[in-house]
C-alpha cells in the first residue's frame, strides 16, 4: 500500500472504529465478539483497499463488512442470546428505574434471532433507512420490513411478559387517627 | 416513550460507555499479509494438487499398459485423457436420465448404469445414508464410482436462517445454503462441517438468472446443493459424487469435483465462475 493510502487507511480506522465496535456490540451482544468481527472486517479492508477507498462511503463499506462478518460467525461462535445485560456488561450509571428499564429493553433485544437483532439495531440505533438496510444486508426491502415487524412484536410480547409487577399500594396508617 | 425510542435508548446506555483501545495497525497490517499469503498458497496448492493428480492417472494408465492388461478393470468410460484444470469434461455424448420422482434431468456418460430411486426421500431413514434407495443412482462401468441425485424437502436439516422459508430472498443467498449444508452436514454425519465457506465453490443455477448454488467437498465426497429457479423452491437438489476429490478412482476425470462439475452442466448448474459462454 502507498504512503497516501496507509494514511487514509489510518485515518478511516481511527474516525469509524469506536462506531463500528459500538454497532458490532449492539448486533451480537459479546464485547469480545464485536472486537473480532471489527477486527476482521478491517483486516479485509486493508486487503482490499482500492475497494473500500473508492466506495461512495467507506465506513459504510465497513459497517457492511463488520454485520456480515457477525452474520456469519453466528453458527460457529457463541452469540449471545438470552444473557445480554448480565455482570461485567457496560450499563451506565443512571436512575434505577431507568437502569431496569434499559436493561429490560437490552434483554429482549439479546433474545431475538440475530438477523432481526441486526436489522432492529441498523434501524433504532444506527438510524438507517430500511433501503439502506436492504442493500447493506443484501435483502430485498419487503425483507427488512418484515424482519423488523417481527423483531418489534417479539420485542412487545417479551416485554409485556417481564413486566415488573405494579407496586402495591398499602393505604396509609393515620397514626394521629389512631392515637385518639 | 415509543418501543423504538426504548430500544434505541436501552441499546445506546449499553455501548455508550465502551471504550475499547483502537486495533494496532501493524497487527493488521501483518494480519493482512498472512490472509494475502494464505490464499495464494491455496491457490498453488489447488494448482499442485491437480498437477499430481493428472501425473498419478498417467502413472497409472502406464503400469496399466505394463502388466499386458492383467488387471481387470475396464478402460474408463468418458475421456482417455483426464480433463485439465481449465477444460471441463466433454457431456455432449452423455445420455439423458429423467427423474420423474424428483422432476429432473440429468445427464451421465454413456457407458454408466443407471439405477433408479425406489421410493421418496424420508430425513429419518435416508438423510445419513450415502447408499439410501432414494437416490437416482449412477455407476461407473467399473463400479467404482457412485454419483447419487435426489432432492430432500428444505426444512430437512430442522433449522433455518430464513424467518420466513417462502421469502425466496433469503433463502437464495450463499449465506442461507452454508448455514443450510453446515446444519445438513452435522445432521447427515459427514465431516468437515466447519470451513464450509472457505471452501465452497459458489454455482450459478440457470444460465443467465444464476440462481445462487454451492459445491462443497467433504473427506470422502463432494456434493453440490441448489434450489429455486427451474427446480422446485420448496426442496434442495443434491448432486453427489461418494469419492473424495484426491481418491484415485476419479483420477481419471481430473478428480471428484471435475467429476460432479460435469454432471452439474447437464443440469443447467455451472460454477459461478465460468463464463457464459460456457454454459451451455
Amino acid at each position: 500500500m502507498r504512503a497516501e493510502d496507509e494514511a487514509e487507511y489510518a485515518e478511516l480506522v481511527a474516525a469509524s472504529f469506536h462506531r463500528l465496535h459500538r454497532m458490532a456490540y449492539a448486533v451480537c451482544g459479546d464485547g469480545s465478539l464485536a472486537e473480532d468481527a471489527v477486527q476482521a472486517a478491517l483486516v479485509s479492508a486493508y486487503r482490499t483497499w482500492p475497494r473500500v477507498r473508492d466506495a461512495a462511503s467507506s465506513e459504510a463499506y465497513l459497517r457492511k463488512m463488520v454485520v456480515n462478518q457477525l452474520l456469519s460467525w453466528r453458527r460457529r461462535k457463541s452469540w449471545r442470546t438470552s444473557d445480554l445485560g448480565r455482570q461485567g456488561e457496560p450499563i451506565r450509571a443512571s436512575h434505577e428505574d431507568q437502569v431496569i428499564e434499559h436493561h429490560r429493553v437490552w434483554s429482549a433485544v439479546g433474545l431475538l434471532p440475530p438477523r432481526q437483532r441486526a436489522v432492529i439495531v441498523l434501524r433504532y440505533y444506527e438510524g438507517m433507512t430500511e433501503a439502506e438496510i436492504s442493500e447493506l444486508l443484501g435483502v430485498r426491502p419487503g425483507t427488512v420490513k418484515s424482519q423488523a415487524s417481527a423483531a418489534m412484536a417479539h420485542l412487545r410480547a417479551t416485554l409485556t411478559e417481564t413486566e415488573p409487577d405494579p407496586p402495591v399500594i398499602v393505604p396509609a396508617v393515620d397514626h394521629q387517627k389512631g392515637a385518639r | 416513550m415509543n418501543l423504538d425510542e426504548r430500544v434505541a435508548s436501552a441499546v445506546r446506555a449499553q455501548t455508550d460507555a465502551l471504550q475499547p483501545p483502537l486495533p494496532d495497525l501493524t497487527v493488521i497490517r501483518a494480519s493482512a499479509k498472512r490472509q494475502s499469503r494464505r490464499r495464494g498458497a491455496i491457490a498453488v496448492g489447488c494448482a499442485m494438487a491437480v498437477v499430481l493428480a493428472l501425473v498419478l492417472a498417467g502413472v497409472d494408465d502406464i503400469s496399466r499398459e505394463r502388466s499386458g492388461g492383467a488387471e481387470p478393470v475396464a478402460p474408463p468410460s468418458v475421456t482417455p485423457t483426464a480433463p485439465t484444470a481449465t477444460q471441463p469434461i466433454d457431456t455432449r455424448s452423455w445420455k439423458n436420465y429423467t427423474s420423474d420422482r424428483y422432476g429432473l434431468e440429468v445427464g451421465h456418460p454413456p457407458d454408466w448404469r443407471v439405477t433408479p430411486a425406489t421410493r421418496g426421500w424420508r430425513s429419518d431413514a435416508d438423510i445419513a445414508n450415502w447408499l439410501s434407495p432414494a437416490h437416482e443412482v449412477f455407476h461407473s462401468p467399473t463400479g467404482d464410482i457412485r454419483v447419487s441425485v435426489w432432492s430432500m424437502p428444505l426444512d430437512a436439516s430442522k433449522t433455518t436462517p430464513c424467518v420466513d422459508p417462502k421469502d425466496r430472498a433469503c433463502v437464495e443467498s450463499i449465506e442461507f445454503l452454508q448455514t443450510w449444508v453446515e446444519d445438513y452436514c452435522t445432521a447427515s454425519k459427514n465431516t468437515p462441517c466447519t470451513g464450509i465457506e472457505d471452501r465452497a465453490v459458489e454455482l450459478c443455477l440457470e444460465r443467465r438468472d444464476c440462481h445462487p448454488g454451492l459445491l462443497v467437498p467433504f473427506e470422502d465426497d463432494v456434493q453440490a446443493f441448489f434450489s429455486g429457479g427451474i427446480y422446485d423452491g420448496d426442496t434442495m437438489t443434491v448432486v453427489a459424487v461418494w469419492r473424495g476429490e484426491r481418491d484415485r478412482s476419479v483420477a481419471r476425470y481430473g478428480g471428484a469435483q471435475r467429476l460432479l462439475e460435469a454432471f452439474l452442466s447437464t443440469m443447467q448448474v455451472w460454477p459461478a465462475s465460468t463464463p457464459l459462454s460456457e454454459r451451455r
